[in-house]
């Protein structure tokens, strides 16, 4: 079991890797020279050759990314050159609101998602049912920006439930309000993964229902709950699991479109001001944090599957 | 948005159901025409067809409509709610038209959603198909490639490749067409995998056909309908994919009529003049969807397997 797990976080190591050399190469891959695309046309040639050596770019190539590394590894990932500050702080602070808002998102996408999957599957063919698929295609039909965007109009500005924007109203800091300012964000990231979800849930459900032991459950008598919760939902809850992991890539990507309409402080609104400011060393901490989180989510999820199933031996 | 990551067709799904021999369907154009028929027999997608094909025609023929200028206004007749005379869908802050800025826009939004498509899947094809059937070395770091692209969210890589070529609308297709290239290789390469231990691809191997000729008479022609299946349905995610990135500042800018850019810009007037960001977005959530609906009716027809699932 320990070998198991140290051998799956040792064949991360190519990936987290490769990760790192094309984060590092995104600022050589720019058409042109990278201190002229990051200061702008008018720049002096004093400022660009000392932006040049503060970004070691005069260095061969394979030191550069020696010294990019080491800096990564030892917690120096460089200055923003926009907000002149630290980048591991600044991209840290915001990954914070932006893992509040996922989880969040996650919890409402899981909890509708399934339910309304197996409600689906278990009254199939039915008007239940085809509403319910009606309702997935719709959900992950809308585009995050817009269905926010309604919903600031009819439950923000129209009813005055909740706040607009921002994680907390000016000056607080409580949990109340953090959570009363989270409702819209997070339902609006949470559509489209719920809708996906729905889907997959009823798919899979099917499947099981349509098993022998199932129909041998049912025939035994055991009460039409109990199959479906206890017979069929167990087995399908492998595959959903596996589902519900593949879904934290779009959580994290769909958060950056969120974010924007709720003016959420996170890692999303960071990384969009960082590229319109061409600010390549806040860029390059986002996107490798963003991947870096994604590559261990997705580890965890198959670690996860493998010792959720019996069936599967970890070797 | 929906989300990638998730087989949405089956790799190597089958081929329609063929006609009894001897049947008018038999022949080439009538097989064309029974699928038609039968694709439109359910009213759903029949209506989602009519709906997609109107936005595209109108877009098509903007510049015959007969609309005003997407890109000028009066300023008398700034913010006027939708049904007033003269605009239908209203206006929005510069008095411009939002019927003609929502038509001109949708050439915008259509064409690079189409182009990115098409970028995404002939290189991914290309890629996918090659790295399948030759196998070895070239297949092994090609797919270590894609692994490694696959290691960062979807939205995450194409803003990636917009950090480096720029902001732009332009760059935009372009970074949205490369993030999706690694879902078509994964598809091409299943079905080139397959397809190479199959009898007509080794009699054509042992006949002496070139590789280039085998690859697309033999191996692309036969993997054709899981492609098509995986782009109908890919069309409406990079519409919204591209829109996305308009709104958030990265793609089309202003005063170009795009739906993205239109959605972001009436977000100012919310309070007062909600239509100006609703409408645009009423449009991006219509045509996807639609693509959604015909792109299920299209895995449906294409992949027996998987109806109503």
């Amino acid at each position: 079991m320990a070998s198991y797990l140290l051998r799956r976080l040792l064949g991360t190591l190519p990936t987290l890797l490769g990760v790192s050399v094309l984060v590092f190469l995104s600022l050589h891959l720019t058409p042109g020279d990278p201190a002229q695309v990051i200061l702008g046309p008018k720049a002096t040639a004093t400022s660009l050759a000392a932006l040049r050596s503060e970004l070691g770019l005069d260095q061969p190539i394979h030191v550069q990314y020696a010294r990019w590394m080491a800096g990564v590894a030892s917690g120096d990932w460089g200055r923003s050159i926009q907000l002149k500050a630290g980048v591991l702080p600044l991209v840290w602070e915001r990954l914070k609101a932006t893992l509040i808002l996922a989880a969040a998102a996650m919890l409402i996408a899981v909890g509708t998602g399934v339910a309304l999957g197996i409600v689906s599957a278990v009254r199939a063919g039915g008007l239940t049912d085809r509403s319910a698929i009606a309702t997935s295609l719709v959900g992950y039909s809308l585009p995050p920006f817009f269905l926010g965007i309604v919903l600031q109009v009819v439950f923000g500005l129209r009813l005055g439930w909740f706040p607009v924007t921002g994680m907390y109203r000016p000056g607080g800091s409580d949990l109340p309000d953090l959570l009363l300012h989270l409702v819209l964000p997070a339902v609006t990231l949470a559509a489209g993964i719920g809708a996906l979800l729905a889907r997959m849930t009823r798919s899979t459900m099917l499947e099981v229902l349509s098993q022998d032991y199932v129909r041998t459950a049912r025939a035994k008598g055991v009460r039409p709950g109990a199959v479906t919760l206890r017979h069929a939902f167990r087995n399908a809850l492998i595959p959903i699991l596996t589902i519900i992991g593949l879904q934290m890539g779009y959580v994290l990507g769909g958060a950056v479109l969120v974010e924007q309409v709720f003016a959420w402080p996170g890692i999303g609104t960071l990384a969009v001001n960082a590229i319109l400011a061409r600010d390549f060393p806040l860029v390059q901490g986002v996107t490798l944090l963003v991947a870096v989180t994604y590559v261990f989510t997705n580890l965890l999820t198959d670690v996860a599957y493998s010792l959720s199933d019996p069936r599967i031996t970890y070797r | 948005m929906t989300t990638r990551g998730i087989p949405r067709a089956a790799p190597g799904a089958t081929q329609p159901a063929s006609a009894p021999p001897g049947s008018p369907a038999e022949t080439p154009a009538g097989k064309r025409r029974s699928f038609w028929r039968v694709f439109l027999r359910e009213p759903v997608a029949a209506v989602a067809f009519g709906v997609l094909a109107l936005i595209v025609l109108a877009a098509l023929l903007a510049p015959w409509l007969g609309l005003p200028d997407p890109t000028r206004g009066s300023l008398v007749d700034r913010l006027k709610p939708p049904l007033t005379p003269g605009y239908p869908l209203g206006t929005d802050e510069f008095g411009r038209d939002l019927l003609s800025r929502v038509v001109w826009g949708a050439r915008v939004s259509l064409g690079v959603g189409f182009l990115a498509v098409a970028i995404a899947a002939a290189a991914g094809v290309a890629l996918g198909l090659v790295s399948g059937y030759l196998g070895g070395r070239f297949d092994f770091w090609a797919q270590r490639f894609i692994d490694l692209l696959l290691a960062f969210p979807y939205i995450l890589l194409a803003l990636m490749v917009v950090a480096i070529l720029g902001p732009g609308l332009l760059n935009t297709m372009l970074a949205i067409a490369i993030a999706g290239i690694p879902y078509y290789v994964r598809i091409a390469r299943a079905s080139a995998l397959a397809l190479r231990e199959r009898e007509f691809v080794e009699a054509a191997e042992a006949a002496g056909a070139s590789t280039g000729w085998i690859l697309v008479k033999h191996v692309l022609s036969n993997s054709l309908s899981p492609i098509l299946v995986a782009a109908t349905l890919d069309v409406g995610f990079m519409i919204m994919a591209a829109a996305g990135m308009s709104f958030l500042g990265l793609g089309a800018q202003p005063p170009l009529a795009e739906w993205g850019v239109m959605l972001s810009n009436g977000r100012q007037y919310l309070r007062v003049a909600p239509w100006v960001s609703l409408v645009p977005g009423a449009m991006i959530f219509l045509v996807v969807l639609a693509l959604n609906l015909l792109g299920d009716r299209v895995r449906d027809l294409l992949d027996p397997r998987m109806v109503g699932r």
